[in-house]
């Protein structure tokens, strides 16, 4: 496993570190502990040009305690972390973060910074209502653990911005526990859930509920705190409240679990983890109320049709429709020609085409993991009588990585003079690295959001309205953010129609 | 035990538990492996591999790789100037199989993703990679064939359009009237029961370098048959056997993955031979998982009779086996070792297996620790633990009713071959020594009231190894192409040391440790004194190599051979020493004495020395103290066993955890207790891996999704319980030492101990699991009860 070509520093110094990571995170990466950028360089899944080594860097090292939280080093690696008992649900989850290996070079802020749904202390963070510091070359700022993590492998940080500190806040007297559940001790959680309850008189006073791998990012399980929230905390109440602990969840699938599986091993966990933690929980806790109570948050967005835990990467299937303020013959002449609907592909362009064939690129990124493929359009079949079209999408990576394959089916029908509704199918076919890359519901969940962007950004441009340039890559994060944005609006409009 | 050395007494080394002398260097990081080698002038070779499972190729772009400055050659299918495609070694007489060229770069077509279709080749190990990167291969994809059963359904798309069909071969045997045994059964249960693929995953993948200086070629390969692929690339490369030298240096783990001949071998030759320059490639692990032989892989339809007493009459099984797109050396026919031991430990009146291989576009199946056996004792356990369920009866009882009784060895089976030696009742008595099974059954019960499922899962297997005979035993053991016998010579030096050379090829069995103190015995010097040698063409005779438990049983009866022949020499000489007959010279004490005259000694290494410098030696004996010998045995060895498994499995969750797991393995006459429990220890864990963690999986679409060890899951220390291991000894009465083999034996008992203890625990919920056993699967099936 060779990866690509890259440069290595290793400054002294934050300030010359920030220097060198000017520029794009292909430009240049910062490398703390390596054991999740260093894979995805071996499979080329990832080619940073220059990684900036942290690791002389004094000031992201040591663990202090003021104002009631702990400051940790980012550069603190996992073992360290996992011996330190007085840490609490830091250090508990941290010893069981993969293998001894792993922890001994693994580092708090580098987890923090990959930002994978299934790491172990992201939830912790997420739980505690921790955060992160930040720096750049120009200031410093403290992101809140809800505002960190916003999808597979995407953050808040952008390029340029290092985690220098991550901070827990010390929750004395909370009972905790982390329930991990694996397959084997060093795998990624397939479900992991954070508990924290604080009692008094067999009173909830607080609870928090923290889902590893449940969504595209960490999550709290709001509807369980809520039904414990200044309930008697018993066996009984424990049970019944985590019934609820899947609820609006959208886990990414694997060949471990499918998603329904998922589902039940979050309440079954929660169920676990509550128990173990009243068991810990001390008399006099020193209660920091819960601050997010309910929130929108992102689960997976994923809506894919896919194999359920069983056939990894398999052909995906995924369906969407949509309604577009224009009369029929212009969407149909819109589809028909091609060329108007591509550029609603973010990271797509055309260049050139012939005979009903159009070349071009398209290129996918998510975290530090990218793919780049060129390839062809055209038009399988039009059938004007019934208004359907096929499409013909395939591509191939131009590392050389595998190749990409899609049958879009649009179908369309007249609402109306002014209006027409939009059906479309798309199955996709992925193959190469990415397709062996085993965390296939990473693979879906940005296949989905590409094809909903794909089809908000269609029906607005051919309503006439004006659309912003799509981004020049597909960029999960990005889109992770804006969906996340839509998603709030829906909610609050939901309220104030209540 | 402390060992006094004495001139008394020279204590016996078989027997004794030395540890392996090879492990200073291996783990020490000495060891010398194939990308160990370095060369002057050296190239590398980045391979470019499908990505796609099955597809034409338009056109492969290699104008991009070839502006690498370090790039020397960028080779494609076409390029490739080779006189016959890779070989396939078993054609029984009256099956027809259905033989794809197999080429070591794609020709026209790609039929499994991870299959070769060009070949980057330059000066920088790094750039080589870069440079395969930016080769583009337009592919136009045809439609892949996954799953074996609909492969052979009319109409399903072909892997080989030229064979119009997907089957491979049929190939069946039996013994015995199989429809009377299950016309006279009370019940006859009936099961479908998968055998899923995996990987051999090796620790060291495999390499190749290749040198081709002076008109000779020497190849260093991480093989388990290097006199064999040597054989093969004179063929391929029309070279003249004598200018081929191939090494296997050391090997790190082969199980069975390294026991073929591969695309890069030749490749890398011809590579060699047309540049002039030596070529080294280095499999990656991903490479490894896509490209490297699977194991396993079929689908069993079984049925097996019984009386309401629990007498087993018959059993019938129909195999569906997924081969992949190629057949590799031993493809066919994996299946087919696994049907000779479908007997299992006990006497049916018939047995009938009747095999369909399939073509699927996917990597070939070839051997994996076991090859067949493992499959086939897991349908024949797993049947006879539900047959007894079916009939209410205690399953160890029923095996005991059926076990072939050890009065009856050299036992004939229905299927018409003959097991040497056995005794499975003393081997199940010495396993119930360490489970109370009556308490464990109490104990279950009361757990089960708290919600604890707990189960006890047992085995009792028998396995066909020591191959083999080089004659067919029994009606179906036709069509290898190759002999079986093996080779050694044992070469005493002036000083008295001794070198010991095997045909069998080690990577990683102790063979430099448990070799020695075979011929340590032979000829009656300490092990330290002999150097055991393997693996490279130029330095022994032509060996066969090392699987199916054969090192042991065969490779150690030959050095056994050979050393005895040196010894009867050595006689000789000490006679001429001693100046007395050699009919009254025996040997002791490291050395030779006139019978009844123990002052008469003379050491070893003046016999030596003698042989070498023969002044006083009669003139009728030849100078030098050497003797090879070739042994072909009369016939298999069958080792036994009694293996036992304790699970919990979490309901709720669908996990299960393993408690305890217990072996009781007979593998004849032991050599080196230490280094038969590491290999059982090795067996085990290799079996657990199967039934509970390992799978290759491949999507619908036939895309590779278990492409890294984060996927492709296999067990780690965490997982696994201390293991308790224990032995009865029945020798063989078919080689001399009275050995059999113990490889495999531990992989062929678990995966059914595993099943049968999970299914044990889940009885009471009415389920009943197949493997793989994750927790999702037990999950599910759980659910689907529940509804």
């Amino acid at each position: 496993m060779i990866p690509a070509d890259f440069e290595y520093a290793v400054p002294d110094s934050l300030g010359d570190a920030l220097n060198l990571l000017r520029g794009t995170e292909e430009e240049a990466k910062p490398l703390a502990g390596g054991q999740s950028l260093l894979p995805l360089m071996k499979l080329r899944l990832a080619a940073p040009a220059l990684l900036v080594d942290l690791r002389r860097i004094p000031d992201l090292r040591g663990i202090e305690r003021s104002n009631g939280d702990f400051s940790i080093g980012a550069l603190t690696r996992h073992a360290e972390v996992a011996s330190m008992p007085e840490l609490g649900i830091a250090a508990r989850a941290a010893g069981v973060i993969a293998d001894q290996q792993v922890r001994n070079r693994g580092t708090i802020g580098g987890t923090m910074a990959h930002g994978d749904p299934a790491a172990d202390l992201p939830t912790v963070l997420l739980a505690t209502e921790g955060s992160v510091l930040v720096r750049d070359r120009f200031r410093e700022r403290q992101v809140e653990a809800a505002d960190l993590f916003l999808g597979y492998l995407t953050t808040a940080l952008q390029p340029g911005q290092v985690i220098t500190r991550v901070v827990v806040p010390v929750l004395e007297g909370y009972g905790f526990h982390y329930e991990k559940f694996t397959r084997r001790a060093e795998d990624w959680a397939i479900v992991g859930v954070v508990a924290l309850v604080a009692v008094r008189d067999q009173m909830c006073e607080d609870v928090r509920i923290g889902l590893t791998n449940m969504g595209s990012t960490p999550l709290r399980a709001f509807a369980v705190e809520e039904a414990l929230r200044g309930q008697r905390l018993d066996a009984d109440s424990i049970a019944r409240a985590s019934e609820h602990a899947a609820d609006e969840t959208e886990p990414p699938e694997d060949l471990s679990a499918s998603a329904d599986y998922k589902r039940h091993l979050a309440r079954v966990l929660t169920r676990r983890a509550l128990e173990c933690a009243l068991e810990t929980a001390g008399p006099q806790p020193q209660i920091r109320p819960a601050r997010l109570h309910e929130r929108s948050q992102l689960a997976a967005s994923s809506s894919g049709a896919g194999t359920a835990g069983t056939g990894g990467s398999g052909e995906q299937t995924l369906e969407q429709s949509f309604d577009v303020d224009a009369p029929m013959d212009r969407v149909w002449s819109a589809f028909t020609t091609v060329e108007p609907v591509v550029p609603c592909l973010p990271g797509a362009e055309l260049t050139d085409s012939s005979g009903g064939v159009f070349r071009g690129n398209f290129r996918v990124k998510v975290g530090p993991a990218s793919a780049s493929y060129r390839g062809t359009v055209k038009l399988e079949s039009v059938d004007d009588a019934s208004r359907t079209l096929v499409m013909k999408a395939s591509g191939q990576d131009r590392r050389g990585q595998g190749s990409a394959s899609a049958t879009i089916t649009v179908k369309l029908n007249a609402q109306g003079d002014a209006k027409t509704h939009v059906e479309t199918r798309s199955s996709f076919t992925i193959t190469g690295t990415l397709a062996r890359f085993g965390r296939s519901g990473m693979i879906e969940d940005v296949a989905s959001l590409l094809m909903s962007q794909f089809a908000t950004c269609i029906g607005q441009r051919l309503a006439g309205k004006e659309v912003s340039a799509q981004p020049s890559a597909l960029s999960a994060g990005s889109m992770m953010l804006s969906l996340l944005k839509a998603r709030a609006r829906r909610l609050l409009a939901r309220f104030r129609k209540s | 035990m402390t060992i006094t050395e004495t001139t008394e007494a020279r204590a016996s080394a078989i027997g004794r538990s030395l540890r392996r002398r090879e492990d200073p260097r291996l783990i020490t990081g000495h060891g010398r492996f194939v990308d160990d080698v370095v060369l002057p002038g050296m190239l590398y070779a980045a391979i470019v591999r499908s990505t796609e499972a099955h597809a034409r190729i338009v056109s492969i772009d290699t104008a991009e790789a070839r502006k690498h400055e370090s790039v020397h050659a960028a080779l494609v299918g076409e390029d490739l100037d080779i006189a016959r495609p890779l070989p396939m070694l078993w054609h029984p007489e009256g099956v027809a199989i259905n033989e794809p060229e197999h080429w070591p770069l794609a020709r026209d077509a790609v039929k499994h993703v991870g299959e070769a279709v060009a070949v980057i080749v330059g000066t920088d190990r790094y750039a080589v990679v870069d440079a395969a990167e930016s080769v583009v291969v337009e592919y136009d994809p045809l439609t892949p064939v996954v799953d074996p059963e609909v492969a052979l359904e009319e109409g399903s798309a072909l892997v080989h359009e030229r064979f119009g069909t997907n089957r491979t071969h049929e190939w069946s045997v039996g013994g015995g009237d199989i429809e009377a045994a299950l016309a006279e059964a009370d019940v006859v249960v009936e099961r479908r029961i998968p055998n899923h693929r995996m990987a051999g995953a090796a620790i060291e993948p495999r390499g190749v370098v290749a040198d081709w200086r002076a008109g000779e070629l020497t190849v260093w390969t991480s093989t388990q048959i290097p006199h064999l692929v040597r054989h093969f690339l004179a063929e391929e490369l029309d070279l003249p056997e004598d200018e081929i030298r191939v090494i296997a240096p050391d090997v790190g783990g082969g199980f069975g993955s390294k026991l073929n001949h591969y695309a890069e071998e030749t490749l890398l030759a011809f590579l060699a031979r047309k540049l002039g320059r030596p070529v080294k490639w280095i499999e990656t692990r991903s490479e490894n998982l896509a490209s490297t032989t699977h194991g396993r892989g079929l689908l069993a339809y079984a049925r097996m009779g019984a009386k309401r007493d629990g007498t087993l009459t018959g059993l019938d099984v129909r195999i569906i086996a997924d081969l992949g797109a190629y057949l590799q050396i031993f493809t066919p026919a994996i299946p087919a070792l696994g049907a000779y031991a479908m007997s299992g430990c006990y006497r049916f009146a018939a047995v009938q297996v009747n095999i369909v291989g399939v073509f699927t576009n996917k990597v070939a199946i070839d051997s994996v620790r076991g090859a067949g056996r493992p499959e086939a004792t897991h349908i024949v356990e797993t049947m006879v633990d539900q047959t007894a369920a079916e009939l209410g009866l205690d399953p160890l009882e029923v095996r005991r009713k059926n076990f072939i009784p050890k009065e009856d060895f050299p036992a004939t089976v229905a299927l018409g071959l003959t097991y040497d030696s056995g005794d499975y009742h003393a081997a199940l008595d010495k396993l119930l020594g360490h489970v109370d099974l009556d308490d464990f059954r109490r104990q279950q019960a009361e757990l089960r009231r708290k919600g604890v499922y707990r189960g006890i899962g047992v085995s009792t297997y028998t396995e066909i190894c020591g191959f083999g005979p080089s004659r067919p035993r029994g009606p179906h053991t036709r069509g290898f192409e190759a002999g079986f016998w093996e080779s050694a010579v044992v070469r005493v030096h002036p000083s008295g040391d001794a070198t010991a050379y095997t045909g069998t090829s080690a990577h990683g069995q102790g063979h430099e440790t448990v070799f020695a103190q075979i011929v340590a015995d032979g000829l009656g010097i300490d092990p330290d004194r002999i150097a055991v040698r393997h693996g490279d063409t130029d330095t022994g005779p032509f060996g066969m190599g090392t699987y199916g438990s054969r090192s042991i049983p065969v490779g150690g009866t030959a050095l056994a051979r050979a050393a005895a022949k040196v010894a009867e020499k050595a006689r000789q000489i000490a006679a001429g020493l001693l100046y007395a007959s050699p009919e009254e010279v025996e040997q002791a004490n490291g050395g030779y004495h006139v019978r009844g005259a123990p002052d008469s000694h003379v050491a070893f290494e003046d016999v030596a020395r003698a042989a070498y410098i023969p002044e006083e030696l009669p003139e009728a004996i030849e100078p030098g103290l050497e003797a090879t010998a070739f042994y072909d045995p009369k016939d298999y060895v069958w080792p036994f066993g009694a293996h036992a498994a304790v699970v919990d499995v979490d309901v709720e969750t669908g996990k299960v955890t393993l408690l305890r797991y217990i072996a009781v393995d007979d593998c004849g006459r032991v050599i080196n207790p230490l280094l038969v429990e590491g290999q059982v220890h090795g067996g085990v864990a290799h079996g657990i891996g199967q039934a509970l963690y390992e799978q290759i999986v491949y999507s619908r679409d036939g895309q590779l999704a278990t492409g890294t060890f984060v996927d492709y899951r296999l067990p780690t220390a965490a997982e696994l319980p201390s293991f308790e291991t224990d032995a009865t000894e029945t020798p063989s009465p078919i080689n001399e030492l009275g050995v059999k083999g113990v490889g495999e034996a531990g992989t062929i008992g678990a995966t059914p101990a595993i099943t049968n203890a999970v299914n044990d625990a889940l009885r009471p919920l009415g389920v009943t699991m197949d493997m793989p056993i994750t927790p999702m699967r037990v999950w599910q099936a759980l659910q689907d009860v529940r509804l």
